[in-house]
């Protein structure tokens, strides 16, 4: 059991105690002022007790009602069976009493409102008692302990002690048993300890108690002042407790035979200052409670007005013909206009004259109950200067639902508009920068190209010159050279023929940016049948041998660019294998997401992963000239025409020996995607 | 049409060992040849593209416009490897378009192929084919 279940055990075990101690101790208080009959008193407290407790506590407090009810009447009168069957009425009436008082009178908090109250003393002091009564008197005229000709007036002492129980002593408990402090200033403190001076004073004057002084029969009905003081001044708490002394002293001095309702015998006295009491309770509790509502109503109005004063927006309210009936600080901030300068003025001063019709619209549509959000607009201040506003513009609704005002909402949003047009003015300024740049490099591209083919073009002529001399001398003027002179020459060939092969390489990488493409749907397995045969002779001289995968899935691309792509990379996959070694090459696809993958994978030299940045770039060589002659161009060209169909190119390591080669091209089948073709 | 000194030398050299027949003019620019062709009517045209003053196409294109010209064989004979200009070329009508050669044998081959065209010389066997390149 842990220390949570014992502490909850341990508090229900002290609730019943200290209900049942309770319930006991004042009925026994009780019993001993019934003179009618021993089990009948006019002053039964204990039914305050019970309801305050099942109410406060829950109903599982029954038991000690039950026991203590029991105990105490077979103390006082009667058998074992009529103290059984007064316990069971006395019981069954805090149970109804309370359950009727949650049901109906918001159980604890009854005695908040007026209206909670007279609900109270309908079900918990007038309905309840009635079970208490006719079960009590029931039993003890079934037992013979009382004359059934005596039965009514039995049971209406019964029943009138049991209602003052529930209008005098279950408020005082309950009310008291709330834990928020009293919070009391010293002005009330002091208000309240000369009502208890006063008090005392009148007991003393009418009922001769505490101490005797005056004439004696001055009638009761002088304390009601008092009640109504304490209702006004001194809260639900202080006016319970006042009612609980003034009921005290009040059947004390009846008892000692004074005041105005000591006549006749005791107990019909009592009957009667019980009925007064209980009704004054009633009353008392009601006064305090509407106080308090109303008090509570102002706060909270007082609270509201504040928040709305202090509020940063500007509010409005309107009356529905336009006119500025209330005004807050912060509109006095935004527009620059006191109260006191536009209550009473239409709303029009505030509205620039060609924004009046838009304020015709909104007023009709709020007319007909409709609310306005954040509606964007212009305002005029007081010293002519127009200002940004958001307004949120809302009906104000009368507690009948009608509406009976407009409540309208200003903000000032002139910095963020300002802001916002500083964001469109950048986010412009700095697209047209972007195009200055994108138009700049691009003529900056186009520049470099048109010289790279000028360039490359002119250098050609001059070579061919020094190629074909040295031809000339060398078929021409042979015997007058001797071979060292013609090797010299041949030298000069060779190299002459090298640089042509790079300028051609040169202009063909360029050409590609320059030249306009068309994208059209391509089958790379005719292109590549019509490759192969133009590769007839290089493939034939090297003895290679060319696989190619039986069907290939039709791409995207440029017939030459494509062309020069898998023409390059099948001429490389032949030439870069070891001497002693046949080429083979194997030309495969594979359909991936939205493109189409051919993959050339050959069975020579292989590459080093670690030469991937480096083998894309033009003029790279990863091998002397005199190994695998080439220009450093081909992979530079397969990679710019490759990406200008939109594809990509990659490499990897074969199976077996050699590598692969990756062109990704988009896919026929997809209809939208596009190269970026210039 | 060639404005080339090497490249007139060296295709006269050729021509006039290929066929020692043939009367041979040459005009250095674009203007030049517009000029002769006014005046006289070849049979055949040998025409440079990167031309001075008039260019070859622009030359091609005027005598493509010239009633007294009409039918005249032109080959194109430059450096361009350019698709767009061999493109415009065919478009205008060429009967072929070479690009010049670097070697004095291929552009030797490549001449006896061109008279073979116009049928001054007997055909011969196909061309050798271009090289592809790696890094």
């Amino acid at each position: 059991m842990d220390r949570g279940q014992t502490d909850r055990r341990f508090r229900l075990l002290l609730a019943l105690a200290l209900t049942a101690t309770g319930y006991f101790v004042s009925a026994k208080l009780g019993l001993r002022l019934a003179f009618q009959h021993p089990s009948a008193t006019p002053v039964w407290p204990p039914t305050g007790i019970a309801l305050a407790a099942l109410i406060l506590f829950g109903y599982r407090l029954w038991p000690a009602i039950f026991v203590a009810a029991f105990l105490a009447n077979i103390t006082t009168a009667g058998s074992v069976a009529t103290s059984f069957g007064i316990a069971v009425g006395n019981t069954l009436e805090g149970l109804i009493g309370a359950a009727l008082a949650q049901k109906f009178a918001r159980g604890p908090r009854a005695f908040d409102r007026p209206e909670t109250i007279f609900r109270w003393t309908l079900v918990a002091a007038m309905l309840a008692p009635a079970v208490s009564a006719t079960l009590g008197v029931g039993a003890l005229t079934l037992g013979h302990y009382a004359d059934a000709s005596e039965f009514w007036r039995i049971w209406r002492t019964w029943w009138l002690g049991d209602a003052a129980g529930a209008l005098i002593v279950a408020p005082t408990l309950i009310l008291w048993a709330d834990p928020t402090p009293l919070r009391w200033d010293r002005r009330r403190i002091a208000e309240a300890v000369s009502m208890t001076v006063v008090l005392l004073a009148t007991s003393g004057w009418v009922f001769g108690v505490p101490f005797r002084w005056g004439v004696r029969t001055y009638p009761l009905p002088f304390a009601l002042p008092l009640l109504a003081w304490a209702g006004f001044r001194l809260g639900r708490r202080g006016t319970s407790a006042g009612v609980i002394v003034l009921s005290a002293l009040a059947i004390w001095g009846t008892l000692e035979g004074q005041g105005s309702f000591a006549q006749r015998d005791r107990e019909e006295s009592l009957l009667l200052l019980q009925i007064f009491l209980a009704v004054s309770s009633a009353t008392a509790l009601a006064v305090a409670a509407s106080v308090q509502e109303r008090k509570e109503a102002e706060e909270a109005l007082a609270l509201l007005a504040a928040a709305v004063e202090s509020s940063d927006d500007a509010i409005i309210v309107l009356s529905l013909d336009g006119t500025i009936t209330r005004w807050n600080k912060a509109a006095e901030h935004l527009y620059g206009y006191s109260e006191e300068e536009v209550r009473g003025k239409p709303v029009t001063i505030l509205i620039p004259e060609d924004l009046r019709q838009d304020e015709v619209k909104n007023f009709s549509r709020l007319v007909h109950g409709e609310r306005i959000d954040h509606y964007e607009t212009r305002r005029r201040r007081k010293n002519g200067t127009l200002v940004e506003v958001s307004l949120t513009i809302s009906p104000v609704k009368g507690r009948d639902g009608r509406i009976v005002a407009a409540s309208k909402t200003s903000r000032d949003v002139t910095e963020r508009k300002h802001a916002q047009e500083e964001i469109i003015r950048l986010k412009e300024d700095l697209e047209r920068r972007v195009e200055e740049r994108t138009a700049r490099l691009r003529t900056a591209i186009g520049e470099l190209e048109s010289f790279t083919y000028t360039v490359a073009h002119d250098l050609r002529a001059p070579l061919r010159g020094i190629h074909q001399f040295c031809d000339l001398l060398l078929e021409e003027k042979s015997q007058l050279l001797d071979d060292e002179a013609k090797q010299w020459l041949r030298n000069v060939t060779d190299g002459a023929r090298r640089m042509d092969g790079l300028i051609e390489g040169l202009l063909a990488y360029s050409r590609i940016g320059r030249e306009e493409i068309s994208i059209t749907t391509i089958d790379p397995a005719l292109l590549v049948e019509e490759i192969l045969a133009t590769m007839k002779r290089e493939i034939e001289e090297r003895k290679a041998t060319i696989e190619v995968a039986p069907d290939f899935p039709r791409v995207r691309g440029n017939r030459l660019l494509l062309t020069q792509a898998l023409t390059n990379l099948i001429s490389n996959a032949i030439k870069f294998v070891p001497p002693g070694r046949l080429p083979v090459v194997r030309i495969s696809f594979a359909s991936l997401d939205r493109s189409v993958r051919i993959t050339i994978e050959d069975n020579g030299i292989g590459i080093d992963p670690r030469h991937r940045d480096r083998l894309f770039r033009i003029f790279e060589r990863l091998h002397p000239r005199d190994e695998f002659p080439g220009t450093g161009i081909g992979l530079a060209i397969v990679k710019k025409a490759v990406e200008q169909m939109g594809g990509t190119v990659d490499f990897g390591p074969a199976d077996g020996l050699g590598c692969r080669f990756f062109v990704d091209l988009p896919a026929a089948e997809q209809e939208d995607v596009r190269a970026p073709g210039r | 049409v060639e404005d080339n000194p090497n490249d007139v030398f060296f295709i006269e050299k050729a021509l006039r060992k290929l066929a020692p027949q043939v009367d041979l003019e040459f005009a250095a620019d674009g203007d030049a040849a517009v000029d002769f062709l006014t005046r006289s009517r070849p049979s055949h045209v040998l025409l440079d593209l990167k031309l001075p003053r008039k260019t070859g196409l622009e030359v091609l294109e005027w005598i493509r416009g010239r009633e007294e010209l009409v039918g005249l064989p032109v080959v194109i004979l430059t450096s361009s490897n350019e698709l767009s200009d061999s493109r415009r070329s065919h478009d205008l009508g060429v009967d072929s378009y070479r690009v010049k050669p670097v070697s004095y044998s291929e552009l030797v081959h490549l001449l006896q192929k061109v008279l073979a065209i116009w049928g001054l010389l007997p055909p011969l066997d196909s061309a050798p084919s271009t090289q592809a390149s790696r890094t």
